[in-house]
């Protein structure tokens, strides 16, 4: 692993969507750590996320890179705290990135999937820096989905420096995917599945919550590509999917029936704003002529 | 007025006896109905208060809804009428529908009071399914409106290339809060909904031993196979939490399913997570005399905390009473039972007892020894806490008691 630590900032700009590289290719990539807010209903929540810019933006960027090749990443942290990084359970950067700081490090060469890239510190976990990695992936219709669960109650005790009280029952009130909660889940072009017939598509999971999760798909069975925990799986075609906790996943979904169907947690807790059904994790997959 | 469940109607409604099935093929399918003024008595008597689905033909609603058989290849029509005072719907979990029989109500249609609703697909793969109802989901279904689809493959195979096996057992794991059961109307908010009753085809604890009737042994309560057969488990979770099987390795199990298709290499599993929404179908092969249990975990799905355990008895058939494989049966009787200490054993007829073996419910042999005297006295106070079978054989006399240390 090489580690390159810069005040100022170089953004190298190549960005990877979907083009097949060879071997011996590096990708490149910068992302920031941004505070910002997020609202939902009746709360704002000060939250972290992995953006492509300076910009605040409340989703994770996803992240896209070719296998067998290494990927060379510039992460800036505008936090007011230091932030380690990694990829669940592949590998760690091993060093915290120091708020104002600026580093710049090369992950290994991975395997085709998906991963989940993140912080693992306390104030990284819940306050949501999480997100999609992709690895190898070059199909033409490619989507992807963050799935997260919070309870506002906690992000604000770990917001603003105060204990964690881990004694205290873990009370989620919200269930996203992007960082987005049904019915808004409809606006994210990432997330809502829009084919056409016969279309051929790759869904990204990653499960960046606190417990586990468990999707339904209505009108199709998907096939598991890739999955970084329940390996035993790939192969098999499912309606249900269970991701657990920091699982990402690769699935496989051929749109052969028109119409628009949900996907949703089968946890039925989770498809709730706050308590107010229907919300929370449910998306939808639209297949037009 | 208010339908009181019949758990023993319910039970024979729901195949919780593994006997071989008779062939139920509904052509046209079964009318059913919604109501929402349904009485689950609770394992330990307490009425709860349920909505659900039952046959038109038998006026009651059952929890789980009744269990609907069809053939690979059927042409089904599928049709409710809706006795209650608020909208429902059927979703074919799994059955992967077109969008205008999904159930889904601002995709599909909804079915209001006095109405009916219909539903058409084919049933194009066998396997395990679930409907329920997709109205206000997360109310809906703590409520009871849900059931089992199961889709038959012709020839008594799994699949086309599939294991053949003897019988199904259908096993619907659910759970529901019961204060909001008890209060729906109030039960607001539904992100905090944390399960506390916890039941397998609509029973829990004692009544899965014993039967809604409390009669000890009482047919139909338990799974039985013979020897050298396999048991098609059709295994599903409605409910709000995890289920973890723990299946002892006696039993051989094999599973072959998941969610309606082929799992492409089978695998021996003696622990199973069944998540929310999720089926398996698990072949299991009792060994010669298995009399044990499969116990049915429940984990909190936000903690992931254990919170209860539900036992199904399997056994192997040859020790069903009255089987004939059990010569000249002579009673015994174990008393004190339960017992911590020391239990005293006696022929009803003045035979010697001779052989006695002591099995525990998984089929493992704890003790054995040899009584040329009609009674004994045996020392128990070492067992771990739990049943135990006695087996004691004389020449061709052979019998059986439980007892509960």
């Amino acid at each position: 692993m090489k580690i390159y630590n810069m005040n100022n900032f170089t953004r190298w700009g190549l960005f990877i969507l979907g083009v097949n590289l060879s071997l011996n290719v590096c990708a490149q990539d910068t992302l920031w750590i941004n505070t910002g807010d997020w609202y939902q209903s009746q709360d704002t929540m000060s939250v972290l996320r992995f953006n492509e810019t300076a910009v605040f933006d409340t989703s994770n960027v996803a992240l896209i890179t070719p296998a067998d090749a290494s990927l060379f990443l510039t992460v800036i942290n505008t936090d007011t705290e230091p932030h380690d990084f990694g990829v669940d359970g592949l590998w760690s950067l091993g060093l915290d990135i120091l708020p104002n700081d600026t580093t710049t490090f090369e992950i290994p060469p991975m395997d085709m999937g998906t991963y989940r890239y993140f912080s693992s510190d306390q104030r990284g976990v819940y306050l949501g820096l999480s997100g999609v990695l992709k690895v190898g992936l070059n199909m033409p219709h490619q989507f992807h989905w963050n799935l997260a669960d919070c309870m506002p109650e906690r992000m604000d005790s770990v917001f603003s420096g105060g204990e964690l009280l881990d004694e205290a029952p873990y009370v989620p009130r919200y269930f996203s995917i992007n960082s987005y909660t049904h019915p808004h889940t409809a606006s994210d072009a990432n997330g809502y599945v829009a084919l056409a017939l016969g279309d051929t598509c790759t869904i990204s999971i990653v499960n960046s919550g606190m417990m586990d999760h468990v999707l339904h798909f209505h009108g199709f069975h998907v096939e598991y590509l890739s999955t970084t925990i329940q390996t035993s799986r790939i192969g098999w075609s499912k309606d249900t999917v269970p991701l657990l906790q920091g699982e990402g996943m690769t699935l496989l979904l051929i749109a052969n029936q028109e119409g628009i169907y949900p996907v949703h947690n089968h946890n039925l807790i989770a498809v709730t704003n706050s308590g107010f059904y229907p919300g929370g994790m449910l998306t939808h997959i639209n297949i037009t002529p | 007025m208010r339908v009181y469940i019949s758990l023993l109607f319910a039970a024979s409604l729901f195949c919780l006896n593994a006997a071989p099935s008779v062939a139920q093929t509904f052509s046209p399918p079964p009318l059913l109905f919604t109501g929402m003024d349904g009485i689950l008595i609770s394992d330990g008597g307490m009425e709860i208060p349920v909505w659900g689905y039952g046959l038109t033909a038998n006026g009651y609603i059952t929890v789980p809804g009744p269990l609907l058989e069809y053939e690979t290849g059927d042409d089904v029509n599928l049709s409710f009428v809706n006795n209650s005072p608020e909208s429902h719907t059927i979703h074919l979990h799994g059955l992967d529908v077109d969008q205008a029989n999904d159930g889904v109500p601002t995709t599909s249609f909804i079915v209001i009071q006095d109405d009916v609703g219909s539903y058409e697909f084919t049933a194009s793969e066998p396997g395990t399914f679930f409907y329920h109802c997709h109205v206000t989901t997360t109310l809906h279904l703590t409520m009871g409106m849900y059931g089992m689809i199961l889709v038959r493959h012709p020839g008594g195979i799994l699949f086309e290339g599939g294991p053949a096996y003897y019988s199904d057992a259908p096993l619907l794991f659910s759970d529901l809060e019961i204060a909001t059961n008890l209060d729906p109307v109030q039960s607001f908010p539904f992100h905090d909904i944390r399960p506390d009753y916890f039941m397998v085809n609509g029973r829990s604890g004692s009544q899965l031993e014993t039967g809604s009737s409390g009669t000890p042994g009482e047919p139909g309560t338990i799974l039985s196979c013979p020897n050298g057969e396999s048991l098609a488990l059709r295994l599903g979770s409605m409910a709000y939490t995890l289920t973890k099987l723990i299946i002892p390795a006696e039993l051989g199990a094999m599973c072959y399913m998941s969610d309606g298709r082929p799992v492409p290499t089978p695998f021996g599993v003696e622990e199973l997570d069944i998540y929310p929404g999720e089926r398996f179908t698990v072949l299991i092969s009792p060994d010669a005399e298995y009399d044990g249990t499969i116990e049915v975990q429940s984990w909190d799905m936000v903690n992931r905390e254990y919170v209860h355990s539900n036992f199904v008895r399997i056994r192997d058939a040859a020790l069903n009473v009255g089987d004939t494989q059990i010569q000249n049966p002579l009673s015994l009787s174990i008393s004190p039972n339960p017992s911590r200490d020391f239990i005293s054993v006696n022929s009803s007829d003045g035979r010697d007892l001779a052989d006695w073996t002591i099995y525990n419910t998984s089929g493992k042999m704890i003790a054995k020894g040899y009584s040329n005297a009609p009674s004994m006295r045996i020392d128990i106070s070492l067992f771990a806490s739990g049943s135990y079978i006695l087996e004691s054989i004389n020449g061709d006399f052979k019998s059986r008691a439980r007892f509960v240390r």
